[in-house]
């Protein structure tokens, strides 16, 4: 059993875990996702891959808003960037997918410097606010550009594959998903051990500190918002694979929100935080419906009920999450966490 | 041993296993619809299911299909197309027959690619998009004039019997709806060669048309195309009426729809409006509302609209097609079938329906109706009429 945790060097202090035991859970939870699809039915394989898709989402947003303290209301923007951008470039300029996500992740970082130099002065509600009236222009843009994106009309994807795997109703999206959401958090968290990371949290916790301690404040803002929306880009992309058709009705500020929700609820600057805030954001609408079969109101119109009682519970959580657990889902696993390894002798 | 475990682990805790995908078993029949039914555009899915749960009543009364009974699964999308596309794919994986309900044109874009994998019967009612029969597919039928028919069979009406003094106007709508809506419009005045100004768009959501409906009086217009949805339509009669500018005004069969009404009655304009179905409110759809009295509770009646009807036919035409397969019941069968659907009676509630291999859309006819929201009437004045 663990008692205790102390290390003696700067590189074990660093390491993503010194413990054997974490790195078998990882292993075991790796192992547990990769089964997935042969024990579970075509709606919750689904519903896995939306919740991976988030994840990336979530990490991403974790990159501008929980490490750098710069809050984005623009994620739906950014995401339909992605979105378009691997659309166009599959069905316009015939780039495989492979190529197609990556390269739309990077499109969306560049896009998202144009929102960040003017936003470098700002930050809080200013920022927030600033990001939140990009995405509109991005969703207008995307609405007036007919002869590009379809405007109204959207795009469709059909017949597209990644790595030989079949983009359908099967495990192909999911494992896509699932390799992406590995990728990205195992970056963001080696991301988050670099001078890079560090200078994130040091901006976050005191700008004018980080700045008298040589942390280019300009740089290291852009960089986050860079690597933020590139990885939301990603998503952006992950989705359009998914649904095989984009539409800007997909991106409304409904899901900058969520995305937000997502951080504050698993935990705001934590990777494993984002990741739990998406599980959680993501499969609310089944525990829903779930509790409503229970209480035997989920007949055929239960499913209505599912969404209006989805809003109303993110709303709820974001409010106790902020009054009674700060640190959100990961706090609470945390402290859970602590109690398990110290005990008899808990503190 | 670590994946063995949680492999079992994730094997005890997964979903029931699949259901039949066909959604026929030896006394049931399952069809499918994925409806709006949540949040601030959900009287189209609240309307459609009451339809639907009509159309399923009736034949189950009269014995079910072949001695099977009818049942619906649904899932609720709120408009949200990445929802639409969810909730699909539960109801395929727990078993439908056929789709009698699929959501906006968002919704069914977004479910398309997995109707087309699993090549299931479906019957759109809800709203019409080219995307569903453009190109022809052997299992995906439509119900439903094309907005761009609507709104010609409003202007022609409106030139022949108002006869604006002045030019044409239309306003409409920055999406996919506006956009047919613009496209009637100019086809109309082009073909019957009526003076016009340029289309003025709007960003969907906005509630303040004071400056467009300024600009529309400048140019002295004679009559007013509106391509809004629902709050629309009343937000441009408060300007038209605080303007004194008593035109004619053509709008979406939304327009006829009792929120629609309530909103408009304090400004104290009529307007036309246009539909492939008749008025729920009018003499003609009495026989409808009887039935639903005798088979639907009192919250469906309550929910009934002009979506009730176009879903209510849609479902039909599904069961008349799952009739006549017989007790081999089988998708393909369902998809042939409803394209043999030859002159099927609605009761008057629309022209009656047609299919062919190379038409698979039917209730296109269309008929112009005068709405007087104060007095709380939808008046159809003409009859049914084709504008292939």
């Amino acid at each position: 059993m663990r008692t205790g945790h102390a290390v003696e060097t700067y590189g074990r202090l660093i390491a993503l875990s010194t413990n054997r035991v974490t790195w078998g859970w990882v292993a075991a939870l790796l192992a547990g996702l990769v089964v997935l699809p042969w024990v579970v039915t075509g709606h919750w394989l689904v519903m896995m891959t939306s919740v991976l898709i988030a994840a990336v989402g979530a990490v991403g947003l974790n990159v501008l808003t929980g490490t750098t303290g710069l809050i984005s209301l623009g994620q739906s923007g950014f995401l339909a960037i992605g979105a378009y951008a691997c659309g166009l470039l599959i069905r316009d300029l015939s780039v495989p997918a492979e190529l197609a996500v990556p390269m739309a992740g990077l499109v969306t970082g560049l896009a998202s410097l144009l929102i960040g130099i003017p936003s470098l002065r700002l930050k809080g509600l200013y920022l927030a606010i600033t990001t939140l009236a990009s995405s509109f222009i991005i969703i207008h843009v995307i609405m007036q550009a007919g002869p590009l994106t379809g405007g109204p009309f959207g795009l469709r994807l059909p017949g597209v594959t990644f790595l030989g795997l079949s983009i359908g109703n099967g495990p192909g999206m999911y494992y896509i998903a699932l390799i992406v959401v590995v990728a990205v958090v195992l970056f963001v968290n080696n991301l988050m051990r670099s001078r890079s990371g560090r200078a994130w949290v040091a901006i976050r916790e005191h700008e004018i500190a980080a700045r008298s301690m040589g942390v280019n404040i300009a740089r290291y803002k852009l960089l986050a918002f860079f690597v933020s929306s590139t990885i939301v880009g990603i998503a952006g992309a992950l989705m359009a694979l998914q649904l095989r058709f984009i539409t800007a009705d997909v991106f409304g500020v409904f899901l900058s929100i969520e995305a937000l929700a997502m951080l504050l609820v698993g935990g705001v600057g934590s990777v494993a935080g984002a990741v739990l805030g998406a599980v959680f954001i993501v499969l609310l609408p089944e525990l829903a419906r779930t509790l409503l079969s229970v209480f035997g109101t989920a007949g055929e119109t239960g499913s209505a009920l599912v969404f209006e009682i989805r809003i109303v519970v993110t709303g709820a959580l974001i409010i106790l999450m902020l009054r009674i657990e700060p640190e959100g889902l990961i706090g609470i696993w945390r402290r859970v966490k602590r109690y398990w390894l110290q005990w008899p002798l808990p503190v | 041993m670590n994946v063995l475990k949680y492999a079992l682990c994730a094997a005890l805790f997964a979903a029931p296993a699949h259901a039949d995908g066909s959604g026929v078993t030896d006394t049931e029949i399952y069809l499918g619809a994925v409806l709006p039914m949540s949040g601030p555009v959900s009287f189209p899915g609240l309307g459609g299911l009451a339809g639907s749960r009509l159309a399923i009543a009736e034949f189950n009364a009269a014995g079910g299909i072949h001695g099977r009974t009818v049942r619906l699964r649904v899932e609720d999308d709120g408009y949200v197309p990445s929802r639409s596309y969810q909730g699909l794919v539960k109801i395929l994986d727990e078993g439908v027959l056929a789709l009698v309900g699929t959501s906006g044109a968002g919704g069914l874009a977004a479910m398309l690619p997995l109707i087309d994998e699993q090549q299931v019967p479906t019957l759109v009612s809800t709203s019409v998009s080219n995307a569903a029969v453009e190109p022809l597919r052997p299992y995906i039928y439509m119900l439903g004039a094309d907005y761009e028919d609507l709104f010609f069979a409003q202007i022609q009406y409106i030139a022949e019997h108002d006869q604006p003094q002045g030019p044409w106007a239309i306003i409409s709508q920055d999406d996919d709806y506006g956009t047919h809506v613009v496209n009637g419009f100019t086809e109309a005045v082009e073909t019957l060669g009526l003076p016009s100004v340029p289309p003025l768009r709007f960003a969907r959501g906005q509630r303040d048309f004071s400056a467009e409906v300024l600009r529309l009086r400048s140019q002295n217009i004679g009559a007013l195309v509106i391509g809004g949805v629902i709050m629309e339509t009343p937000a441009v009669l408060r300007e038209l009426a605080r303007l004194q500018m008593d035109i004619p005004t053509a709008h979406a069969h939304t327009a006829a729809i009792d929120m629609t009404l309530g909103l408009a009655a304090p400004f104290g304009l009529s307007y036309y409006a246009a539909d492939y179905v008749v008025p729920i409110g009018s003499t003609a759809a009495e026989g409808f509302h009887e039935r639903a009295r005798a088979h639907l509770s009192e919250e469906d009646q309550r929910n009934l609209n002009r979506f009730s009807i176009t879903s209510y036919l849609g479902t039909r035409a599904v069961l008349v097609a799952a009739e006549a397969c017989g007790r081999a019941l089988t998708r393909e069968c369902v998809a042939a079938e409803l394209g043999r659907i030859d002159a099927l009676d609605t009761g008057g509630l629309s022209a009656p329906l047609d299919f062919t291999n190379d038409r698979h859309t039917a209730a296109r006819e269309v008929q112009v109706v005068r709405v007087d929201p104060v007095a709380n009437t939808v008046v159809p004045l003409t009859d049914f009429v084709s504008f292939d």
